[in-house]
């Protein structure tokens, strides 16, 4: 069908209206606006368009802003549904006011409206949270709260959510970052029999635990930053996929037995984290696909040393590490069986416990097919004068000379689950030139 | 097993999970049980067996998923069910596969767009849709045309009242 003046026909603008508006309806209001100057056919396509997007930075000044806003939202026909409203401003931006966000918000509501997206200032998001979670028709809630002092938030008293129940029946999809209370967003997503996905950052408040529970969440993304959390315990017996970014001074427990996959970030690493650390991994045993990059290891200060630093006969360092604390295994205790493990992407300091620790996790790991390891240098401050080699990392060179990152895959081709030895592993090694392997997997 | 035969008649043998990602071959075997050959008048072979493979993909990747998770509350061992060419890309997210698959030329792309509309599959109608709005984003108004042959039928006039009224959004 190639003919000589194939580059001149316009396939676009012949495409049947509908499928044009939901192309249209993928834009951000600013792009689909632009098309209305694109041709007759065109020129008033957007204002059907299902989706409103707008961000407040594209607009010279406020009283334009919320001028085309309200317009937009007034003058829409209703007959043609408003499904996704998006509205995003700016730390430097004026705060928009309670009633002009609510008369849009109830408006947008009228029409339809089935995901809710806000990037707007912290104080005046949780002023809406009533409104909103009146909101019935609701798939998908997006909340950012922009400006928001994470740290300083316990001075702020929380607004409690006010609602005794939440009509929000339909609602898929979570993301909350903002002043909650731990406590009533544990509440409000009882009550959510279909929500798949959910993410949220719990502030420093006065709650010291975070307990959250859904019979139906699928993808959980948990953000918990430096906030004074004494404990999280996570029950989700459907959960999937595990997005964890965890600061390892609360203790954590968790359930969620059908778990594939993790993806787990760490804050630095000391001795007391390590049970913490364990913890995580315990609850997550039977991920087939884990990722997981754990902190810089903070060695404590030892009995009879200075910061870590033993010194020998006229103050020569005579540390050589080996009193380092296991990353990964709890003292006295086994490395826990990781059954369904099969790929591995571990990035940490390679030091030689932790190098250790990673071969005993490789012989709990039967079906592992993929590992990746990325060293992460640990540089040496004023706090831990350990002699920096301590930290060099442990891995074998790999294919361009260096010991930063290891690949080896298809493990399992090479071994059967029973008969894996360290022989196998060593022949699988991607590129490998001139590497002790026996040494590497020694147990 | 269920027969698809494409506008310039060429036999695509699926699975009935495959044709089924179709809502309109769904129903179409829901009124009619017994139904194995199904002639689709507005898709040429070669868009078809592109869309079949994205259904392919997609009830393969739903099967994996569901047979992992059976492994994982039995036994852990062993995955013989798994198709053999799926084992490598099991590790892959759907989504990558996806990007990957709709990286294709703007006529591909139309004719996509339009047999996912066809058929009724909303995955691929989003996907192709989106796409499309990928490429306008971000351009401005002479890029898109440019991009898509969209010929001008405004006078300069008409077109200087139009960015008059909208000038935030041509800036």
């Amino acid at each position: 069908m190639a003919n000589s003046n194939h580059e001149e026909v316009d396939r676009l603008s012949e495409l049947p209206e509908p499928l044009l508006l939901q192309i249209i309806s993928f834009l951000p209001t600013k792009f689909a606006v632009r098309t209305s100057l694109l041709a007759r056919r065109y020129r008033r396509l957007w204002t059907a368009s299902s989706s409103l997007e707008l961000d407040r930075s594209d607009f010279p000044h406020d009283r334009l802003f919320n001028g085309l806003t309200s317009r937009c939202l007034r003058l829409r026909d209703p007959s043609s549904p408003l499904r996704s409203f998006c509205l995003k401003t700016q730390n430097s931006n004026r705060p928009f006011t309670i009633n002009l966000l609510s008369n849009w918000l109830n408006r947008a509501y009228s029409l339809g409206l089935r995901d809710l997206s806000l990037h707007i200032h912290s104080g005046i998001i949780e002023s809406l949270f009533p409104l909103i979670l009146s909101f019935e028709s609701l798939h998908s809630l997006f909340l950012n709260a922009i400006d928001i002092d994470l740290i300083g938030s316990i001075y702020y008293s929380f607004r409690p959510l006010v609602p005794a129940t939440f009509p929000l029946t339909q609602l898929k999809y979570l993301h909350i970052k903002a002043k909650i209370s731990n406590s009533d967003l544990q509440t409000f997503i009882t009550e959510q029999r279909n929500l798949e996905y959910l993410c949220f950052e719990p502030l420093c408040s006065c709650d010291r635990i975070l307990d959250l529970s859904s019979q139906s969440v699928k993808t959980l993304k948990l953000t918990s930053g430096f906030n004074g959390l004494a404990k999280i315990c996570l029950s989700f017996p459907k959960l999937e996929f595990l997005d964890l970014s965890i600061w390892l001074s609360a203790k954590f427990y968790g359930e969620m037995p059908v778990l594939r996959k993790a993806l787990i970030k760490t804050s630095w690493l000391t001795e007391e984290c390590v049970p913490v650390l364990c913890g995580i991994l315990k609850s997550i045993t039977n991920v087939s696909e884990l990722t997981l990059h754990i902190g810089k290891p903070y060695p404590k200060d030892l009995p009879g040393t200075t910061h870590g630093r033993k010194q020998g006969y006229k103050g020569k360092i005579i540390s050589d590490g080996f009193d380092l604390f296991h990353p990964l295994v709890e003292p006295g205790k086994d490395m826990l069986m990781l059954p369904n493990l099969r790929s591995l992407k571990l990035s940490m300091c390679f030091y030689e416990n932790a190098l250790q620790d990673l071969i005993c996790l490789l012989h709990h790991s039967p079906v592992i097919d993929s590992l990746h390891l990325i060293h992460v240098e640990r540089t040496p401050d004023y706090e831990t004068s350990w002699a920096p080699e301590v930290w060099h990392s442990k891995l074998p060179l790999n294919s361009e000379g260096n010991k930063n990152y290891a690949h080896f895959s298809n493990l399992q081709a090479v071994s059967s689950p029973t008969v894996k030895t360290d022989q196998d592993l060593v022949q699988d090694y991607e590129g490998a030139q001139c590497i002790n392997i026996p040494d590497f997997f020694a147990p | 097993m269920i027969t698809l035969t494409s506008s310039d008649g060429v036999q695509f043998d699926v699975r009935e999970a495959v044709a089924k990602e179709s809502q309109i071959i769904r129903d179409m075997i829901q009124d009619d049980c017994v139904i194995t050959n199904i002639p689709l008048a507005n898709v040429n072979h070669k868009i078809l067996s592109i869309v079949l493979e994205y259904c392919q993909m997609h009830v393969d990747k739903t099967e994996m998923e569901v047979n992992a998770s059976k492994h994982q509350t039995t036994t852990g061992e062993g995955s013989s069910s798994v198709p053999v060419a799926l084992k490598v890309s099991s590790n892959k997210n759907l989504n990558d596969w996806d990007k990957e698959f709709i990286n294709v030329d703007l006529d591909t792309l139309y004719d996509l767009i339009l047999a996912a509309n066809y058929l009724n599959i909303s995955g691929l109608l989003n996907l192709t849709t989106q796409a499309a709005a990928d490429i306008i984003k971000g351009k401005t108004t002479e890029e898109i045309r440019a991009t898509f042959n969209i010929k001008n039928d405004f006078t300069p006039e008409e077109e200087a009242a139009i960015r008059k009224e909208n000038p935030w959004a041509f800036e």
